[in-house]
């Protein structure tokens, strides 16, 4: 992991972009930027309030992620970063919630012995939601239906 | 209104713009203010456009989603414009 004074220059862009962001949304942020590798960089706002930079359903968060990895791309001089974005832990409740979820569709799939059917979510989170079930041998997930309508549906593995 | 919600959002406009494209010397943004409106003007070098407004102009839509909600933060309603 790379030390916050040795990152990159599209590192060293996006700590300085992001904390004048959220100054903007009145939130004292400390901006932490760490290389995954690959390509990727996974960068993390926290700060008293910093759920404010999340917005209705992460609506905020996920234009900030992607001017992020545009914002990453440019500094490092080209090439498709990516940047996974998270503030005041949203994501991480996010997830759990998914799989949460998950787990729930799949109890009731086994006691009802039918599909259940989920609502429609983004592709981030369709992923979320089959990754959570696909260690169980008692269900199997599959998605139906066409964006931004897709949804999962959980039954009973035969 | 007090001039440090729209000193705000101007300093995070012209960040954010900053960053994205080639020529960040080129970055003006001017702000007029009047009641509880803001008007932004968003102005960058000719070939820097597409690197504010994106493909579809998504990023501008993502530019001005961010600005708008945190305008609202400070009880001040906000537009963006791009100016060519």
């Amino acid at each position: 992991m790379a030390d916050q004074n040795e990152l990159s220059p599209g590192g060293l862009a996006l700590v300085e972009v992001l904390t004048v962001v959220a100054t903007g949304f009145g939130v004292a942020a400390t901006v932490t930027v760490t290389d995954v590798g690959d390509e990727e960089f996974s960068v993390v706002i926290e700060g008293e309030g910093a759920d404010a930079l999340v917005g209705t359903d992460g609506s905020v968060i996920d234009a900030l992620q992607y001017l992020s990895s545009q914002i990453m791309s440019r500094a490092e001089g080209g090439g498709r970063y990516r940047v996974a974005l998270d503030a005041g832990g949203y994501r991480a409740r996010r997830e759990a919630a998914l799989v949460d979820l998950a787990n729930r569709a799949a109890e009731e799939a086994l006691e009802f012995g039918e599909e259940i059917e989920l609502d429609a979510m983004s592709p981030h989170d369709r992923r979320i939601v089959h990754m959570a079930l696909k260690d169980r041998d008692d269900v199997v997930t599959r998605s139906e239906g066409d964006e931004p309508r897709r949804r999962i549906i959980v039954e009973p593995a035969d | 209104m007090s001039d440090a919600p729209v000193a705000g959002l101007v300093e995070m406009v012209t960040a954010l713009a900053k960053g994205l494209v080639d020529h960040p010397d080129q970055v003006r943004v001017d702000a007029d203010a009047t009641g509880e409106s803001v008007a932004l003007e968003l102005r960058v070098a000719p070939e820097d456009m597409g690197q504010v407004i994106g493909r579809g102009g998504r990023i501008a839509r993502a530019l001005r989603l961010i600005v708008r909600e945190a305008a609202t933060r400070s009880g001040v309603r906000v537009s963006l414009e791009i100016v060519d």
